[in-house]
């Protein structure tokens, strides 16, 4: 069986929602594709008008085409792969279940918010939002893997709940805000009020970065989960595995007092 | 214009036709005998072998006033799962436990109901409410205006006003805020959480004010029968939801001394203290009640499994049940220091042992109870489920093996301590059109609902007939709302703004007096901005009219 591929044909103007399409194919139902619904702007289309269908496998889906406006790709998936030629558009494997997405370009706001297991793979950038939560929602990601080989925007991991953000780039401001728990690390720096309100959670920074008032010194220490943690994303590659096999101190900082204070930055370098 | 219906199965309990084939003429929005002398048919629309029904009447459904604001603003997760977008005629919302206004008006009147009458209007919030209800197409609206726990009530009666002074405090109230009836929730007890108490029985004393809740709902019961508001008092007794409570419910039955009474979602209040958790069902014995006092009436407030939001002025009861609220979030609230309101997330699961022998609770006073004429099929929406599981609870009361499957996947433990296995009744149509319109109409004295008899307004609902009863009343073929086909086979092919039906009782104006001096010294607004006009009603019913029903008491006394 060859992976099922799904390549845009046109996109009329405005944004797409792609987020019935795992759970239809979760059905295990193929026939029906090409008739599959979907919300485009305020109109409702059929799939196939838009994509054209090949193969048969639906554990390895295949995207192709620019999916920059199209929002809500791999929402809900339970199991398999999913891999995207170009760019996706905002809400990008939210709430995943299982299974792995893989991006060769950029993803748009809101990649794996409310995702609970599986892994995304970005090798361009993403945007706000990421690993956050669904507006209105009490907590954000709450399992699982997301690994942006180049930069995220502001608000990364906000609400996070537990699971791992590895970012090679820079992150914008409001990174891990009101983080719950869970850990993001960031190999490029980050912008202001890192860690804004996290109650508890680890936010480890690479490069010097301004550390907010309501944050405690806790002075420099070498810690052996750090250790740990660089073995772990070795496989990765660089950056993410540069600093594997070698004592890192890093600069502890506890915070935010402001919430709970049982959170955690670790600056290294 | 004339429409005509042909050759359908008519049940019209109030003229006691049951699935009669007959003709049914609309002219102009009401029922008529049929054309006048060289009179032309303008549109004949065949419904020979379907089922037809007067539209039907939710009599207790949150739909307006600030709780169901709280909740819709409250659920972003229940919503999200449930999106409702601009399609044809109707406008986008959201949908599920707690829908918006708009949607709420949809989806009534896809399931063929065109009327829903909003149970806990404040006062001090009548305004708000209104504005929502006049916001929700298609269906007719009303509302029933909450008192008893407010202060000004309290003071008359710890002072011993005259009984006359109460029914001009209620007239008043009634009158001023365009209700059609008057509720009563947990007696006192809204008031006298604020003072630190967090349990109320029917005949402990108010901390404050030294009244009962048995004198509240006895003089309230009494100033309604006496200003001949056709509804009887609509009482949310103590106690809801306390393993228990079932004696606290007999007694507010006794407590009434025979004056009318209609108890509401008396499902939360037939709650026994048997067995090893210590709870267990008292439908029986509630049901014997109601089977043996003629006055009182109640509806189920049916809980179904599933997400669901509870809304209830009964902030002591909300308290208590805000630890089990699920998202874990809750808004228990004064308002205005006149009366309270909660609001917890709930999620009714089916192997949950009190969750389980609470859905067979209600299914048991709903087959114990003999006359179809007190029972009203709610689910106190959103608080025991979504007014949208109606047709899935009508098909639980009409197919007994059906029933009895569902009782095999709850909980076992619960399953066990019910009896609602050892039950053979079945609904039948015939009773369900009781319980669903002619009674609803009955009991809220609207004399042109609730049946297809001449001279009643035209709202007519056509089913295709079905062995599921579920699929029969998700999607009727044909609704009618005031003479226009406002949807067909689930689809909303009209939107048309249904009218607001009020009572006027007559009372002595005087009132105002110590009224006004009142809202001056303690409230938060004017008097004369207190109260909503009739011009106002139409101006926000969108071109809604308002229906004033007659002030008179059937043969229902003491």
């Amino acid at each position: 069986m060859s992976a099922l591929t799904l390549t845009l044909k046109h996109l009329p103007a405005g944004r797409l929602d792609l987020s019935p399409l795992m759970p239809f194919l979760a059905s295990g139902e193929l026939s029906g594709l090409p008739a599959l619904p979907l919300q485009l702007a305020t109109q409702k289309i059929p799939l196939g008008e838009l994509f054209e269908v090949n193969g048969s496998d639906a554990t390895q889906l295949v995207l192709q085409g620019d999916l920059s406006r199209v929002d809500g790709i791999g929402a809900a998936m339970q199991t398999g792969s999913l891999t995207l030629a170009g760019n996706a558009g905002a809400y990008l494997g939210t709430g995943l279940l299982g299974g792995e997405i893989n991006v060769h370009g950029h993803a748009g706001n809101f990649v794996g918010v409310a995702m609970r297991k599986g892994s995304i793979h970005i090798k361009g950038n993403a945007g706000d939002y990421l690993g956050g939560i669904l507006p209105g929602a009490m907590q954000g990601m709450a399992g699982g893997q997301i690994v942006v080989q180049g930069d995220v925007g502001e608000r990364c991991g906000d609400r996070m709940r537990r699971g791992a953000i590895l970012i090679g780039g820079k992150v914008g401001d409001y990174a891990g805000s009101r983080m719950l728990a869970g850990t993001i690390a960031v190999f490029g720096g980050a912008g202001k009020h890192a860690g804004y309100g996290m109650r508890r959670g680890t936010l480890m920074i690479r490069g010097e970065i301004e550390i907010d008032a309501t944050f405690a010194d806790c002075g420099e220490q070498v810690l052996p989960i750090t250790n740990l943690l660089f073995r772990s994303w070795e496989k990765l590659g660089s950056p993410f595995g540069d600093a594997a096999g070698q004592a890192t101190p890093v600069h502890r900082f506890m915070g935010d007092r402001g919430a709970d204070g049982k959170g955690e930055i670790l600056r290294f370098k | 214009m004339l429409t005509l219906l042909k050759g359908g199965k008519i049940v019209d309990p109030t003229r006691k036709l049951s699935s009669v084939v007959g003709d049914i003429y609309m002219r102009d929005g009401w029922i008529v005998d049929g054309p006048k002398p060289g009179e032309r048919i303008d549109e004949e629309i065949n419904i020979t072998g379907r089922i037809v029904m007067a539209g039907a009447i939710d009599m207790h459904t949150h739909i307006g006033g600030g709780k169901v604001n709280i909740a819709r603003n409250m659920l972003p997760e229940d919503h999200r799962f449930d999106p409702v977008h601009r399609a044809g005629l109707c406008r986008s919302g959201c949908g599920h436990a707690a829908p918006s206004t708009l949607t709420t008006g949809y989806r009534y009147a896809a399931m063929g109901y065109t009327a829903g009458f909003e149970p806990a209007m404040l006062p001090v919030n009548a305004r708000q409410a209104h504005l929502e209800m006049g916001d929700t197409p298609i269906i007719d609206k009303g509302a029933y205006v909450m008192l008893g726990s407010d202060d000004f009530l309290l003071r008359l009666m710890r002072e011993g006003a005259s009984q006359e002074r109460i029914n001009d405090y209620v007239g008043f109230t009634i009158a001023s805020s365009q209700a059609l009836g008057l509720k009563v929730v947990n007696p006192g007890g809204i008031s006298d959480f604020k003072f630190n108490r967090r349990k109320l029985d029917l005949d402990e004393e108010h901390s404050h004010y030294h009244v009962t809740a048995r004198q509240i709902v006895h003089t309230l019961a009494r100033a309604l029968h006496e200003l001949k508001v056709p509804h009887p008092l609509h009482i949310h007794a103590s106690n809801l939801g306390v393993p228990g409570n079932f004696q606290t419910t007999l007694d507010t039955i006794t407590g009434a001394e025979g004056f009318p009474i209609h108890l509401t979602h008396i499902q939360f209040h037939s709650y026994g203290t048997e067995g090893d958790r210590k709870f267990s069902s008292e439908a029986a014995k509630i049901a014997e009640a109601i089977n043996n006092n003629p006055h009182v009436s109640a509806d189920v407030g049916q809980i179904m499994f599933g997400q669901t939001v509870t809304c209830s002025g009964d902030n002591m009861t909300q308290h208590r049940n805000a630890g089990f609220g699920n998202p874990k979030k809750s808004v228990i609230m004064d308002i205005e220091c006149d009366a309270g309101c909660g609001v917890v997330p709930f999620k009714y699961k089916d192997k949950n042992f009190v969750n389980a022998l609470q859905w067979a609770i209600g299914l048991e006073v709903f087959l114990r109870v003999e006359d179809p004429w007190r029972i009203f099929l709610t689910t106190d929406h959103p608080n025991g489920a979504p007014f949208t599981s109606y047709p899935h609870l009508i098909r639980l009361l009409m197919d007994k093996s059906f029933r009895n499957e569902a009782l095999a996947r709850i909980n076992p433990d619960a399953a066990a301590l019910s009896t609602l296995g050892s039950i053979d009744r079945e609904y039948t149509l015939d009773e369900i059109a009781i319980m669903t319109r002619a009674a609803p109409a009955k009991i809220l004295g609207l004399k042109d609902c609730g049946h297809l008899a001449p001279g009643a307004r035209a709202d007519v609902v056509v089913y295709q007939e079905d062995s599921d009863p579920e699929k029969m009343f998700t999607a009727p073929e044909y609704v009618f709302k005031n003479g226009t086909l406002v949807a067909h086979s689930g689809e909303i092919v009209a939107v048309t703004w249904g009218d607001v039906h009020v009572v006027k009782p007559q009372f002595d104006r005087s009132i105002e007096k110590p009224l006004g001096d009142y809202f001056d010294r303690h409230l938060t607004q004017k008097l004369g901005n207190f109260k909503i006009s009739d011009d106002e009603i139409r101006d926000i019913t969108n071109g809604g009219g308002l229906r004033v029903h007659a002030c008179e008491r059937d043969g229902r006394t003491v």
